[in-house]
């Protein structure tokens, strides 16, 4: 079901931890909250779960006000039917993989034989159909993930709640599981929110990414959006963007990069901007062998080489002293060393000259 | 089930209308809710705990003690405190408390620290039960050592100078005096600095010293520049902790302290309550001067402890380094041995010399093997005595009942204060806490004088007994239980809640299983406390409501020491029993934790 949050504020003593936030999620859609830890993306998650309750506001599921702060309105979380699987899982360890999913299904009084078999489909929906009788205190990560899916899928809620569903597990399985859990939420079209700082699993699950900073949404788009358009040089920061520099406007189409020798051409430039960055991704930077001359050109000198596998990371200091993160494929590692004089090629249109901050979305 | 059936059964019916209204009525109500709780909280705990101290703190500065309709701040004086610490005996009352409870606590500390070290960290010969000789004291209630060692060390007729005079020799000990009260005082209440120092030295992680090692000190430098001074919060802490219960401890003074004609505090106060008329209001003047000097101590050990976590981080499942003690290794036996010796063995034996022998006096130990010397019947006596067997029901019954009560206020006071964000809780924990500071003789004065005010008619029940052993232990019960709270995630309740149980239904289903270790264990130290408690009910009983710890103190003190004796030791096996099930939960839980 669709969720609209209007105005919603969440006060903490004297700190305000969400400031004033309205979002809309279109039914069947998967929103990712993404952002740095305290920017207020766990809070506006667990206030639509109905576990914090909000200065003010209004939260809407399928249309019904589950809060609102003028009527007084407020559901009590276990009335709203949402699902949610926590950060942590909350798996119950004292009963069983069977137990632990069954819960939602006894708490709403189904009959035996209907528990039965609702957990068994959900439980083959996750690939634990061998594991029902098994204690769920010796599960592994991987396991209790699916098992604290299966649990909130199996009382076929309005809204799937997930807190950063794949922190806790290490790397490969995660990479595996972030591909079910997207299958999972395209088949079921189950209204989902995702929350995340990490902007790899944001990109992979969403089909829509709200940026959090501050207790504000600050940029919300599509992921090749929000990856391709940055609004500021934070997020561009907060993106994985390599290199953040400080620059100054020389004329519409041309800027001046502190620490380059000489001015950088770019595609755009934003109207109005104090504190102008620079940010240009890694492996957009071209490398080359020193000598080579043209628009957007520089010289510089190679301070760093790490082999990173597939890829190969170098640290350049150009002339005028900037330091460039450059990301190229690891078949260049033959062409340069250390000290090595080179060039590197900056596109016009891979450079983003970006304010440093924005305002709320 | 296929997928597609899934996505259709995904979506709900529609709802109906009027479940807003509903909520809303729902919210209106849970806004009422969330008011009273922290006030009857508030109230409870308030009668419970603030008003017996509030009524020590006025009668201290009026002429007249609390009583119905005779209650206010007219007569409003400092009279009391001058008239009190204006005589020689109160002041000298005060001298002996700081003596002592400075004496003794350098003494434990000494004992404590000494069996912590070679326990933990030494090779020494049977460390694992050396380990049990430290905690084993503790078990014991201070005021049965006392009495054992009333019966072992007394002047004439105690049994050590008595078996020193059937071998020819001068009787060699006199425990009735200062020195006497330091070392019992000091000998059982070692397992606290024993406990605290061992956590200390076993917790310490050993790449501290393992750095110290690597960068040039030897062991004993190790020891001195490192190890030390990282249990330096523990060591300080413990003595402090040591001070004020020592300071506070009134059985121990009141048995060895009367015969040697000593007051401290505690039995200052206990003399002017019991002398004709009574002095109640002087009584609560030094009953300040107690307080005052208990919560000044153990605001330092608060500052002092706050700092433990940041000198003993260690990784779990490390093992910390041993000592070779080399040739210290049969001497640093011996010392344990001695200790158990003085703390367990002796007085013991003393108990059940005194309660086996078929004359309440003993002279000799030259005729111990003729017939008829050793019988039952003094034994016996005592424990099918009518007295004797009410006052063990009187106490299994207090017990179990402060038990439950104890343990149900303390989880929902816990609760509130870990688990909610409703006004007012962290003051909730503050009461809590505070019976830690009141001496417990203070609290009895002021849990009499609350429930001769108060028009509830249970004073000379045992429901009064109930009421105040659940105040005066209001603080193991809540750290017991808030710790335990605090050791389940959060996340599974509200997981509960999310998938679809009520807030109550999830603390039921979800929150007390999982706490059923930490629940039991507190359950059964609140159990155990009340059972072996002596000090607040003494202004309490009546005849009818006497406890076994009543019965054994008021038996010495009226000369019947056999009866004591004997009371005594069923007394041990019970407590026994009770320490053995509390142990036995407290493993289960450090396992599974």
């Amino acid at each position: 079901m669709d969720i609209d949050v209007q105005g919603l504020t969440l006060k903490y003593g004297g700190a305000t931890a969400i400031d004033n936030l309205d979002l809309s999620v279109e039914d069947g859609e998967a929103l990712v909250l993404l952002g740095q830890s305290g920017c207020g993306k766990t809070s506006t998650m667990r206030c639509i779960a109905g576990l914090e309750t909000p200065s003010a506001g209004t939260i809407k599921i399928g249309g019904e006000a589950v809060f609102d702060s003028k009527t007084g309105v407020s559901k009590p979380s276990h009335k709203r039917n949402i699902g949610m699987v926590f950060q942590s899982y909350a798996i119950w360890p004292h009963l069983s993989v069977f137990e632990n999913v069954a819960f939602p299904l006894v708490m709403e009084r189904v009959k035996k034989p209907e528990i039965k078999s609702r957990v068994e489909q959900t439980l083959e929906l996750v690939g634990l159909s061998a594991m029902a009788q098994r204690g769920a205190s010796l599960l592994s990560g991987g396991q209790m993930q699916r098992v604290a899916l299966a649990r909130s899928l199996v009382m076929q809620p309005s809204v799937l709640l997930l807190d950063e569903p794949l922190s806790n597990l290490d790397a490969r399985l995660r990479d595996r599981l972030r591909i079910e859990l997207r299958d999972l939420q395209q088949r079921l079209g189950l209204t989902s929110i995702y929350v995340t700082h990490d902007q790899e699993e944001a990109l992979a699950l969403a089909d829509k990414i709200a940026l959090m900073q501050h207790g504000h949404i600050v940029q919300i788009g599509t992921p090749d959006d929000i990856y391709s358009r940055p609004q500021s040089a934070s997020i561009a920061d907060f993106l994985g963007v390599g290199n953040i520099i400080p620059s100054d406007i020389v004329d519409p189409t041309t800027i001046k990069i502190v620490g380059l020798d000489r001015d950088v051409a770019v595609a755009s430039i934003p109207q109005v901007v104090d504190n102008l960055r620079a940010c240009v991704r890694a492996e957009d930077i071209v490398l080359g062998p020193a000598g080579q001359q043209g628009q957007n050109i520089f010289d510089g000198k190679l301070r760093v080489i790490s082999f990173q596998g597939p890829t190969v990371r170098y640290l350049v200091e150009a002339t005028g002293g900037a330091q460039f993160t450059v990301l190229a494929p690891k078949v260049t590692a033959a062409d340069y060393k250390l000290h090595d004089d080179v060039t590197f090629a900056i596109t016009p249109d891979a450079v983003q000259a970006l304010p440093q901050e924005v305002a709320a979305a | 089930m296929t997928t597609e059936q899934i996505v259709t059964a995904q979506r709900p019916p529609p709802q109906k209308k009027g479940t807003q209204r509903k909520s809303a009525a729902a919210h209106g109500r849970g806004l009422t809710r969330r008011l009273p709780l922290p006030a009857v909280l508030y109230g409870i705990l308030a009668v419970l705990i603030l008003l017996p101290i509030a009524l020590v703190v006025l009668s201290s500065l009026t002429t007249t003690t609390p009583r119905p309709g005779n209650i206010g701040l007219d007569g409003l004086t400092f009279n009391n405190f001058l008239a009190v610490f204006g005589s020689e005996g109160a002041r000298l009352a005060g001298l002996n408390s700081l003596i002592v409870g400075l004496g003794s606590a350098l003494l434990a500390l000494i004992v404590g620290g000494f069996l912590a070290f070679i326990s933990a960290r030494t090779n020494v010969y049977l460390r694992r039960f050396l380990y049990m000789v430290g905690l084993i004291p503790m078990f014991l209630p201070s005021y049965v050592g006392a009495l054992a060692w009333a019966i072992l060390g007394a002047p004439n007729a105690g049994l050590l100078n008595i078996i020193v005079r059937d071998w020819g020799f001068e009787p060699f000990i006199d425990i009735y005096n200062l020195g006497g009260l330091i070392f019992i005082l000091g000998i059982y209440y070692a397992p606290y600095a024993f406990l605290l120092i061992h956590s200390s030295f076993s917790l310490m992680n050993p790449d501290l010293e393992e750095a110290a090692s690597v960068h040039g000190a030897s062991m004993s430098k190790v020891l001195r520049k490192v190890t030390f001074p990282l249990a330096t919060p523990a060591i300080l802490g413990s003595a402090i902790l040591i001070f004020t219960l020592t300071v506070e401890n009134f059985p121990v003074s009141q048995i060895i302290g009367s015969a040697a004609g000593l007051d401290t505090l505690p039995t200052y106060i206990w003399r002017l309550m019991n002398s004709t008329p009574s002095r109640g209001n002087e009584a609560a003047a030094v009953a300040i001067a107690l307080v005052i000097t208990v919560l000044v101590a153990t605001v330092l050990q608060r500052r002092i402890l706050a700092k433990r976590d940041f000198t003993t981080v260690s990784g779990k499942g490390v093992k910390p380094r041993k000592v070779a003690l080399g040739k210290w290794r049969v001497p640093a036996l011996v010392g344990g041995l001695f200790y158990f010796l003085v703390s367990a063995v002796l007085p013991l034996l003393a108990l059940l010399v005194v309660a086996l022998h078929d004359s309440p006096y003993i002279s000799t130990f030259s005729n111990s093997l003729e017939p008829g010397v050793w019988t039952l019947d003094a034994f016996t006596k005592a424990v099918t005595s009518s007295t004797t067997q009410m006052a063990t029901a009187n106490s299994v019954i207090v017990g179990i009942a402060t038990a439950v009560a104890g343990t149900l206020l303390a989880f929902v006071v816990a609760y509130v204060v870990n688990r909610t964000k409703l006004p007012g809780r962290s003051g909730l924990e503050y009461i809590s806490m505070l019976p830690l500071a009141v001496p417990a003789i203070v609290l009895g004065l002021g849990l009499l004088w609350t429930w001769l005010l108060l028009p509830i008619p249970i004073y000379g029940t045992l429901v009064i007994m109930v009421v105040a052993f659940t105040a005066a232990q209001m603080p193991q019960g809540f750290r017991g239980i808030a710790g335990s709270i605090l050791q389940v995630d959060k996340d599974l309740e509200d997981s509960a809640v999310m998938h679809g149980a009520s807030r109550a239904r999830a603390v039921a289903r979800i929150t007390l299983p999982l706490m059923r270790v930490g629940i039991t264990s507190t359950f059964l130290l609140l159990l155990m406390l009340s059972m072996r408690e002596l000090t607040v009910p003494l202004f309490l009983f009546t005849s009818d409501t006497r406890l076994l710890s009543i019965v054994i103190f008021d038996s010495y003190e009226n000369g019947i020491l056999q009866g004591a004796a004997a009371t005594s030791l069923l007394y041990c096996v019970v407590i026994f029993v009770l320490a053995a099930l509390a142990q036995r939960y407290g493993a289960k839980e450090r396992a599974s934790g």
